[in-house]
C-alpha cells in the first residue's frame, strides 16, 4: 500500500512543500507584508515602473491638449495601437478569472498559491486597458455618453455595435473581477489585521477586513459567496474576448470576419494571460523565496495551460490560412497573401509565427517547464507574440482593403509609444504596491492545502495526495 | 478486486443480439429505400454515419483527453471509451456506402475544374478518398496504442508497472491530441461542410470536435446508469462520478451553444452573399422551426436542468437528460445535412424523408453490436491503474 502512495506521489507531487503548519504559512506569506524590512529591490523596481508610468500621464496630458491627432492613425487605419493595447491588455486580463473562477469549480488545488496576484493582475490589467478606448473617444469627460440612460439630448445608443458591447462587458468583467478578489482578501485582511503591530495599519486592514471574525457562520456565508461569484464570473472569462472579437469579425473585412474568432481569441487571452502570471510569478517566488508554495510543479501545470492554449492559438492561425486559400475568394486570397508574404508586413507575420507558434513547442520538454529561467524567456517572447498577434490582425486587415486607392501604411508615432509603454509602467507600479501592501498569495487557502488540514478524515499526512489529484 | 468479476454483465449480450437484430432489418429497409431512391438514400445513411461515426471518434478523443486531465471520472469512464474507440475501423467499414455513392451526395464530385477554381485539387473523389484513408489510419493507430497499453496495464503485477503504462499513454496523448483536432477538424469539413461546394467557416472543426464530444458524454452517462445496477460496476459507479461528468455535459451543452452562436451572430452581420445562403436554407421552408427547436432543446432545457446538483447526482434524471440530448444531436446533425439542395438542385423545401429515421437507427444498430462485443472483451475498470482504488472512493464520497 506505501508502494503505491510513492507512485502517487511522484505521479501528482504534494502543492505545498517542506514542512510547514497553519502558523508558519501565515508568518511566511504575512511577514512579506508586516515584519520583514522591504527589500532594495523593491524600491528600485517600483521607482523604475513609477519612472515609466510618468510617460502615461504626459501623454494624456498632450493628447488631451491637442486631441488623438498626435497618434500614427490614419486613413484607413483608423484603428492602431488604441485598439492593439486595449485588446492586448484585456487579454492578459483574463488568466486570473480563469484561475479564480474556473479552476475553483474544477477542484484544481494548484490555483490556490497563484489566484490571488492572479487576480490583481487582472485589475491591473483591465484598468490599463480601459484607458485606451476612453482616450480614443478624445473626450473621455463624455464617455458617460456611452450608457443608455434617459436624457435630453435625444441620443441613443447603437446596440448592434459590438464596440457598445465591450462597453458593457468590460464594466461588468471589472466589477465582477474586484468583488471576486476583494472577497477572497477579507478573510487575509483580518489576519494581517490580528498581526500588525503599527496601529495605523491595524486600523486599515482593520477597515478593509469588515469586521471579520472567522467564526463559523463567516466562513459558511464566505464560502457561498465565493462560489457564487465563481460561477458568476465563469461566463465572462469566455464573454468578454468573445465580445472584443466581435469588434472585429461582425464587419466585412478579410482578416476579421472568421467565424473562429470568437474562441481563438479567448483562447490567445488566456495565453497571454498565463504569459504574464509566469512573468510577476517567477521573480516573485525567486526573491520573496515563496519556492514552498509556488513549487516546481505549479511551474509545471502553468507551462501545460500555456502549451494548449498557445497550440488553439496556432490552430486559428492555420484555419485562417487553409481558408483564405479553400474561400476562392479574391479578398481573401489577397489579404492571406499580402500578410504572409507579399505585403510589407511580411516580417510581422512570421515574427508572430515565432513568438506563438514555435518558441512554446519548447513547453513539451519537462525540462523547459521545470526551468525558470526557460518559463520565464518563453512567457516574455510570448508576450510580444501576442501583441504582434493584434498588430497583424489589425495593421495588415486595414492597410489594404478592397480598395487599392484607399491603401496605405501605419507607423506609430513617439506618443503611441510612450503610452504604450507609460501603460506597461502603471501596471508595474500597481502590482509593486500589491506586493508591498496586500498578502501576494492566499493565506488561508494554502492553509486547506497542509497535511494538517486533512488529519481528520485521515490521521496520515501524505494520505490525501492521491485524493487531490483524482478529485 | 479480482479480474474476473470485473467483466460486463450478461444482459449486454442480450443488448448486443438486440442492437444486430433492429441494425440488420433497418439495414436491409434502408437497402431498398436507396434502390428507389439513391440520394435520399445515401444521404440519410450519411447523417447515421456522421451521428454514430461520431461516437467512436469522440471516444477516442475523450479517451486522449482524459489521459491528459487525469481526474477520477476519466479512470471509470475508460473501458467505455476504448470500447468505443476500438470501433474505429467498423466505422470505416460504414463509411464505405460514402466513396460508393460520392457523386449523389457531394455536388463538387460531379463539377467542372472551371467551377471550382483551385480547389480543384482538394475537392475531388480521388483526393477526399485518400484523405479518408489517411484520417482512419491516423484514428486506429492511436486507439490501437491506447488500447495495447491499457491491456499492458491489466496484466501488470505492481504499481510501478502499472504507472509505467499510465505514464507512456499521458506522453503519448500530449501530440497525439493535436493531430486527433486537426484531423477531426478536416474530416468534419470533408464529410458534411463540403455538401455545400462554396459555403465555408472556419468555426466549422470546432463544432465538430465539441458536438462529437458531447454525443459521447451523452452516451457515457446513459450506458452507465444501465449498467450501475448490475454487478460488477455495482459496487463502482457513484453519485459523484455522475456529478463530475455531468458537469461536463453541462460545460459541453454551453461550449455548443457558444460555438453556434459565435458562427450565427458573424455570418448574419457580415451578410456576404457567399455565407448566408447556409442560413438562409435553414432558415425558411419550416426549417427555422427546427432551428428554434435545437435553441430551446439542445440548450435552454438541458442547460437548466444540469445547472440543478441534485438533478446531475441523480443517474436516472441524468440518464434521461443524456437520452434526450442524443436525441437533440442527431437533430443537430440533421439541421447540417438535410437542408442542403441536393446534387443538382437550387433549392430544397422542407421534406423529411422515413430515411432519415432509418438510416440512423441501422447504422446505430449495427455500431451498437460491435461496440457491446468490445465492451465484454475486457473488465469494465482499469484494475490496476494506480489510481482506481482513488477513482471509486472519490464517487461514493459527498
Amino acid at each position: 500500500m506505501h508502494d503505491l502512495k510513492e507512485v502517487q506521489k511522484k505521479i501528482y507531487p504534494p502543492m505545498v512543500e517542506g514542512k510547514h503548519t497553519f502558523a508558519t504559512v501565515s508568518d511566511e506569506i504575512g511577514d512579506i507584508t508586516l515584519k520583514k524590512k522591504t527589500p532594495f529591490h523593491w524600491f528600485i523596481g517600483f521607482g523604475i515602473a513609477f519612472l515609466i508610468a510618468q510617460a502615461l500621464l504626459m501623454t494624456i496630458t498632450y493628447l488631451l491638449a491637442k486631441g488623438i491627432g498626435i497618434w500614427g492613425n490614419n486613413q484607413p487605419i483608423g484603428w492602431a495601437f488604441d485598439i492593439i493595447n486595449f485588446v492586448w491588455w484585456i487579454g492578459i486580463g483574463h488568466a486570473g478569472t480563469l484561475i479564480s473562477a474556473i479552476l475553483l469549480l474544477l477542484n484544481q488545488k494548484w490555483r490556490t498559491s497563484i489566484n490571488r496576484f492572479a487576480e490583481a493582475m487582472t485589475l491591473f490589467a483591465v484598468a490599463c486597458a480601459g484607458m485606451f478606448p476612453l482616450l480614443h473617444t478624445g473626450r473621455p469627460w463624455l464617455a458617460y455618453w456611452m450608457l443608455p440612460y434617459p436624457n435630453v439630448m435625444g441620443m441613443w445608443q447603437n446596440f448592434r455595435s459590438p464596440l457598445m458591447w465591450d462597453v458593457f462587458a468590460v464594466s461588468t468583467y471589472a466589477t465582477v473581477s474586484a468583488l471576486f478578489w476583494y472577497v477572497g482578501l477579507i478573510p487575509d485582511l483580518a489576519t494581517l489585521r490580528d498581526r500588525a503591530k503599527n496601529p495605523f495599519f491595524k486600523f486599515v486592514y482593520g477597515l478593509l477586513s469588515m469586521g471579520w471574525r472567522g467564526s463559523a457562520r463567516h466562513w459558511h456565508r464566505y464560502e457561498i459567496a465565493y462560489l457564487i461569484l465563481a460561477g458568476l464570473s465563469t461566463p465572462l472569462v469566455l464573454s468578454v474576448h468573445s465580445i472584443v472579437s466581435f469588434d472585429f469579425s461582425v464587419s466585412q473585412l478579410p482578416g476579421w470576419h472568421a467565424t473562429i474568432f470568437p474562441p481563438y481569441f479567448v483562447a490567445g487571452a488566456i495565453f497571454a494571460g498565463f504569459a504574464m502570471v509566469l512573468i510577476l510569478c517567477i521573480p516573485l517566488r525567486h526573491w520573496y523565496k515563496m519556492q514552498d508554495f509556488i513549487t516546481k510543479t505549479h511551474l509545471i501545470y502553468m507551462g501545460k495551460v500555456m502549451l494548449a492554449t498557445g497550440l488553439i492559438v496556432v490552430y486559428g492561425y492555420f484555419m485562417e490560412a487553409f481558408f483564405g486559400w479553400y474561400s476562392e475568394n479574391q479578398y481573401e486570397s489577397y489579404m492571406i497573401q499580402n500578410r504572409i508574404w507579399t505585403g510589407p508586413y511580411w516580417f510581422m507575420y512570421w515574427l508572430l509565427i515565432f513568438c506563438n507558434g514555435i518558441s512554446i513547442q519548447f513547453l513539451w520538454f519537462k525540462r523547459f517547464r521545470e526551468s525558470e529561467f526557460w518559463l520565464f524567456v518563453i512567457s516574455v517572447i510570448v508576450s510580444v507574440g501576442m501583441w504582434l498577434e493584434r498588430f497583424v490582425i489589425i495593421v495588415t486587415s486595414l492597410h489594404r482593403d478592397f480598395l487599392p486607392a484607399n491603401w496605405a501604411m501605419y507607423s506609430p508615432t513617439m506618443f503611441d509609444w510612450s503610452m504604450f509603454l507609460g501603460t506597461i509602467g502603471f501596471f508595474f507600479t500597481l502590482i509593486y504596491l500589491f506586493v508591498r501592501f496586500l498578502p501576494i498569495i492566499s493565506i488561508f487557502e494554502v492553509r486547506t492545502l497542509l497535511p494538517d488540514a486533512h488529519v481528520e478524515d485521515h490521521g496520515h499526512a501524505h494520505e490525501h495526495v492521491g485524493d487531490e489529484a483524482t478529485a | 478486486m479480482t479480474k474476473d468479476s470485473l467483466y460486463a454483465p450478461a444482459e449486454v449480450s442480450r443488448w448486443q443480439s438486440l442492437a444486430l437484430g433492429i441494425g440488420a432489418v433497418f439495414t436491409i429497409a434502408c437497402l431498398i429505400g436507396g434502390y428507389f431512391n439513391p440520394e435520399q438514400g445515401l444521404r440519410s445513411w450519411l447523417l447515421g454515419f456522421t451521428y454514430w461515426g461520431g461516437i467512436s471518434i469522440g471516444s477516442l478523443g475523450i479517451l486522449i483527453l482524459q489521459y491528459l486531465t487525469g481526474g477520477a471520472w476519466g479512470v471509470v469512464i475508460r473501458r467505455i471509451v476504448e470500447a468505443g474507440s476500438r470501433t474505429i475501423w467498423f466505422v470505416a467499414l460504414l463509411f464505405l456506402p460514402i466513396i460508393a455513392g460520392i457523386v449523389k451526395i457531394y455536388p463538387w464530385a460531379s463539377a467542372s475544374k472551371a467551377e471550382l477554381g483551385h480547389r480543384f485539387i482538394y475537392l475531388n473523389p480521388m483526393s477526399f478518398g485518400v484523405r479518408a484513408v489517411i484520417y482512419f489510419a491516423i484514428w486506429f493507430v492511436m486507439a490501437y496504442l491506447l488500447n495495447k497499453w491499457s491491456a499492458q496495464q491489466d496484466e501488470s503485477t505492481n504499481p510501478e508497472e502499472a504507472a509505467g503504462f499510465l505514464g507512456k499513454a499521458t506522453a503519448f496523448s500530449g501530440p497525439t491530441m493535436v493531430i486527433f483536432a486537426l484531423v477531426v477538424t478536416f474530416a468534419s469539413i470533408d464529410w458534411v461542410m463540403t455538401l455545400d461546394k462554396n459555403w465555408y467557416s472556419t468555426i466549422w472543426g470546432l463544432l465538430y470536435l465539441i458536438g462529437w464530444a458531447l454525443s459521447t458524454f451523452s452516451f457515457i452517462i446513459a450506458l452507465l446508469a444501465n449498467l450501475m445496477d448490475k454487478a460488477p460496476l455495482n459496487r463502482i459507479i457513484g453519485k459523484k462520478h455522475f456529478h463530475d461528468i455531468g458537469k461536463l455535459m453541462l460545460a459541453l451543452v454551453m461550449v455548443w451553444t457558444y460555438f453556434n452562436l459565435s458562427q450565427f451572430l458573424i455570418i448574419y452581420s457580415g451578410n456576404l452573399p457567399e455565407e448566408t445562403p447556409w442560413y438562409l436554407n435553414r432558415m425558411r421552408n419550416g426549417w427555422q422551426y427546427v432551428g428554434l427547436l435545437l435553441i430551446v432543446f439542445h440548450f435552454a432545457v438541458p442547460y437548466l436542468l444540469l445547472l440543478s446538483r441534485d438533478i446531475k447526482r441523480n443517474a436516472k434524471w441524468l440518464s434521461t437528460i443524456a437520452i434526450f440530448i442524443l436525441v437533440m444531436r442527431l437533430i443537430d446533425m440533421y439541421y447540417h445535412i438535410g437542408p442542403q439542395p441536393f446534387v443538382g438542385q437550387a433549392q430544397t423545401g422542407f421534406n423529411p424523408s422515413w430515411m432519415d429515421l432509418a438510416a440512423p437507427i441501422a447504422v446505430g444498430g449495427l455500431w451498437l453490436w460491435y461496440f457491446f462485443n468490445e465492451l465484454k472483451k475486457r473488465p469494465l475498470i482499469p484494475h490496476q491503474d494506480p489510481f482506481v482504488e482513488n477513482a471509486i472512493k472519490h464517487g461514493q464520497g459527498h
